[in-house]
């Protein structure tokens, strides 16, 4: 049994140690905003922070961040007016919405270190996989939501 | 990158305007949860209660309208596409509208009152358009009545708008609401008739998804993310292709932390194998990968892709039944000035949805449900009610949202497996989760690979004038023969070559089917997929043997072709105008420096049996660099628009998304096989398009015509990848001949 710090909360967990982040988030805790796709690193549908970093969730053991702070979907959208949940939804980007979550949590953080990203960033930082092909969407809503940050 | 909509008046409609009733595109979050419009859990309603007005209806006290939804939602968009059209006729007020699966189990205890539950072959709005429609102004009528009654007014003196019935006379308003109740006993003597597209107000304008929120937020339940008091979860294996399960060692995993049982799955043919239930997934999959299993591996267990592809090589030797035989074939190749000859392939493909198969079930005595994002519900029951026996009326089926369908979701053994374990588990509810590498190793239904060799005889001018074509290829599973067709032919190995745009005065067609041990399935565009790659190759080698533009030769062809070799009137006019449009879009002919070049490819559908056409057009600019390296420049797009779209945004969605399919399957994707057993198991070795891969510019135009069209959902598969292989052959003068691309060096000097 250890803790994790998921969304601001703290969670006691029964799992082996090695268990991937992924799985103690969504059948262990029960929220399953975060995705499985690949489980080896390569489609980041399993995107969250840690603190405030994106990370694979299906590739870093629960417990190796016990005493991180752990944000998922669920976590962000508790502020629904958050800018790039506002992007997402004016531009309209999901199609399936399955790779959504993953491709929101890394978008956020890469706003996070850098507000005016370049298209160029955009292209070296967002690699997370999106089988429905919403890229030109998604590359429009970063922008847009980095313009919703500078408006402040 | 940028989009660029044309806005020329003349040929092309694009509105970009909002119009109409619809929500505003770009309307801030809603504040609360509760203005849901679709559940979260999207089998369930937004809201309970309502008056069952139609099977299609449900009017609520607070005057919202719930739709219930026949097909499947996947990305497409149908809770949106679908509601619009019943609301164009119910005239209710568009934001008050909210949307829900159609019940499968009703479907049957109902005399099949839904219709077609299969979501497939781009045919949502296609067949779904004249239903929908005719659904939402017979209750328009009944709730007119039902004011006309209850002011004991003559009907035709009620307006029914944005869900509030007018008196015009004495101006007295009733909602939908308030008169529901009674409109639900009133029988129509005639049905009305629906609205041709110039009386549209609502179909055609830009709304958002009533779902868009869900999805953004991860809120949507997908199958994979169903949760149930005392669920266990399985993971599975299955059988080599034509093997079976031999053995298993449960002793050897029983004691690991949470595992419950081993369930041998037997009786459900092809999908059968063997699942680890344990009470988290993980726990199931990790003691999965440490049981001890002996495979029978059956008769295919030596063979691979050398094998399969030397049966086609092989066939593409021998003359095959002629399919299609105009003229004649070999007294014009004799009697040619030049002639042209290649072989094609076409590798297999996997579906690869984000996310990976899975079903969860429930069995008890005399009660089975199912929980799933399928493709079709309707053929989920019948499954369920056959490996159970409990009577149909008996099972639910509990649609999710689709992480992807592309072809075949839910009737890949996700059910038939989940199923089979929840029997053994005295009522308590299952998980079923595929792994990334059983979904791609194991998925039961690959695109079919194939090859296709052509031959071609030009005249000293360059006109063809005979042309052969010989497919060697694996089939689908569930081959369709041809009506009318003088040899038993595949529909999906040809189609699209059955009936060429052009005009060939010689044209001959062999098919010869190869069937290997490999199970396979529609794909996104099905058979069209390859065909079309080769069929438009070849004509891009045709054009330059003969020393002529691409595009200016594929004018010439489709002049030169006959009216009956297109579906309707006006598609010999519509494919020219598809291809003046797209020749001044892309800039054809403007000089491009040495390693870009462009690329053309077109196509209409050319469906088998003849269900509508949507003509397209495609220019594809690409630039390879020295060391051999793609870069995706630019594509421009024209896309019939028919009488009415939709949902315009819905559809230029469609269009951006098939650049990521196509081109990522043309570039990089190759399953392929060893031992009888796919060799690539994850997106490391079966590699996805990503967001660096896209290209600088896209830009779409779309045409309209009097036709509605077939759809939008893949109809740019098939021209996308001879477009593109085409623009690599401008841009280095190499030919690609088989796919992916990545086989092929592309360096120059
Ligand atoms: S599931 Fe973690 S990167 Fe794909
Ligand atoms: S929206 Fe479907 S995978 Fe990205």
């Amino acid at each position: 049994m250890f803790t994790l710090r998921v969304n601001g909360k703290a969670h006691n967990v029964d799992v082996e140690l090695d268990t991937p982040l992924l799985w103690v988030l969504r059948d262990t805790i029960g929220l399953t905003g975060t995705k499985y796709g690949c489980g080896v690193s390569e489609c980041g549908c399993c995107t969250v922070h840690i603190n405030g970093q994106a990370k694979r969730s299906c590739v870093t053991p629960a417990g190796s961040v016990v005493g991180a702070e752990v944000t998922t979907i669920e976590g962000l959208v508790e502020n629904r007016s958050h800018p790039v949940l506002s992007a997402w939804i004016e531009e309209g980007v999901p199609q399936c919405g399955y790779c959504q979550p993953g491709q929101i949590m890394a978008v956020t953080a890469l706003l996070n270190r850098k507000p005016k990203p370049t298209d160029a960033d955009i292209d070296r930082d967002i690699t997370n996989i999106c089988r429905c092909g919403t890229y030109a969407e998604i590359r429009k809503a970063i922008h847009r939501a980095s313009a919703l940050i500078a408006k402040g | 990158m940028t989009t660029k909509l044309e806005m020329d008046r003349r040929q092309f409609v694009v509105s970009t305007a909002i119009v109409g009733g619809g929500m505003a595109f770009g309307l801030a979050v809603s504040p609360d949860a509760a203005a849901q419009q679709v559940n979260r859990q999207p089998w369930l309603p937004p809201t309970e209660g309502g008056i069952d007005i139609s099977p299609w209806i449900v009017i609520g006290g607070d005057n919202s309208v719930t739709i219930r939804v026949n097909q499947s939602e996947m990305g497409q968009h149908v809770f949106t596409s679908n509601a619009m059209m019943i609301c164009e006729e119910l005239e209710c007020d568009w934001s008050t509208v909210r949307a829900v699966y159609a019940d499968a189990n009703r479907h049957f205890r109902e005399n099949r009152v839904y219709g077609r539950m299969a979501t497939n072959a781009s045919a949502s709005v296609r067949e779904g358009r004249v239903i929908y429609q005719a659904a939402g102004a017979s209750v328009r009528e009944r709730l007119r009545m039902a004011a006309a009654q209850e002011w004991n007014v003559p009907v035709a003196d009620i307006e029914a708008k944005k869900s509030i019935l007018t008196h015009r006379p004495t101006g007295r308003t009733l909602t939908y609401g308030q008169v529901a109740a009674r409109a639900v006993a009133i029988k129509l003597d005639k049905e009305p008739e629906i609205k041709t597209a110039d009386k549209f107000t609502l179909i055609g304008s830009r709304v958002q998804p009533l779902d868009i929120e869900l999805k953004a937020f991860g809120q949507a339940t997908f199958g994979i993310d169903v949760r149930l008091p005392n669920m266990l979860y399985a993971a599975i294996r299955q059988a080599p292709y034509g093997g079976k399960l031999k053995s298993f060692d449960f002793d050897a995993i029983k004691s690991r932390a949470g595992v419950h049982s081993a369930v041998p799955m037997e009786g459900i043919a092809e999908f059968g194998g063997i699942a680890v239930v344990a009470d988290s997934w993980w726990r199931a999959k990790t003691a999965l990968e440490v049981m001890p299993i002996e495979w029978d591996p059956g008769p295919n267990a030596k063979l691979g892709s050398k094998d399969i592809f030397d049966a086609f090589k092989k066939k593409l030797g021998e003359e095959g039944p002629g399919v299609v035989n105009d003229g004649d074939f070999a007294a014009a190749i004799r009697a040619a000035a030049k002639t042209v000859e290649g072989d094609y392939e076409a590798s297999y493909q996997s579906h690869s949805r984000m996310e990976p198969l899975n079903c969860t079930a429930q069995v008890t005595a005399n009660r089975v449900d199912v929980w799933l994002g399928t493709q079709g519900p309707d053929g989920n029951v019948t499954s369920a009610a056959n490996l159970t026996k409990v009577p149909m009326e008996n099972v639910y089926v509990h649609n999710c949202f689709l992480g992807g369908g592309f072809g075949g979701r839910g009737g890949s053994g996700e059910v038939e497996q989940a199923v089979t374990i929840a029997k053994t588990l005295n009522g308590r509810p299952v998980k079923m989760l595929w792994s990334r590498e059983e979904d791609t190793r194991h998925e039961n239904r690959y695109h079919p690979g194939g090859m296709a060799r052509f031959r071609a005889g030009l005249a000293a001018d360059g006109t063809p004038t005979a042309l052969l074509i010989r497919r060697a290829h694996d089939v689908y599973n569930s081959p369709t023969n041809l009506p009318g067709m003088k040899a038993p032919a595949v529909a999906n190995s040809i189609r699209g070559l059955h009936l060429l745009p052009y005009g060939i005065a010689n044209y001959r067609l062999e098919s010869h089917d190869v069937k290997s041990f490999v199970p396979t399935g529609s794909w996104r565009a099905t058979g069209t997929g390859y065909t079309i790659f080769f069929l438009e190759s070849m004509i891009d080698e045709m054009a330059h043997a003969a020393g002529k533009d691409p595009l200016a030769y594929r004018r010439q062809l489709i002049n030169a072709a006959r009216a009956d070799q297109f579906e309707d009137a006006t598609a010999k006019a519509d494919w020219l105008r598809a291809l003046d449009m797209v020749e001044k879009m892309s800039d054809w002919g403007k000089p491009l420096p040495k390693g870009t070049g462009r690329g053309v490819a077109m196509f209409d559908r050319r469906a088998i049996p003849p269900r509508g056409i949507t003509v397209t057009a495609v220019v594809a600019q690409v630039t390879v660099t020295k060391a051999g390296q793609i870069v995706l420049d630019r594509f421009d797009f024209v896309h019939d628009f028919g009488q009415a779209i939709i949902n315009p945004n819905a559809v230029e969605r469609q269009i951006r998304a098939q650049i990521p399919w196509t081109i990522g399957a043309a570039m990089n994707q190759e399953i392929t096989f060893s031992n009888g057993r796919v060799v690539e198991g994850n997106f490391d070795d079966y590699p996805m398009f990503r967001m660096s891969d896209m290209p600088k510019e896209i830009n779409i135009a779309f045409m309209k015509s009097n036709r509605w069209i077939a759809g939008a959902g893949e109809e740019l598969v098939p021209p996308l990848a001879p477009a593109f292989c085409n623009a690599i052959f401008a841009a280095t003068g190499k030919r690609i001949r088989s796919l992916p691309v990545r086989n092929h060096d592309l360096s120059w000097a």
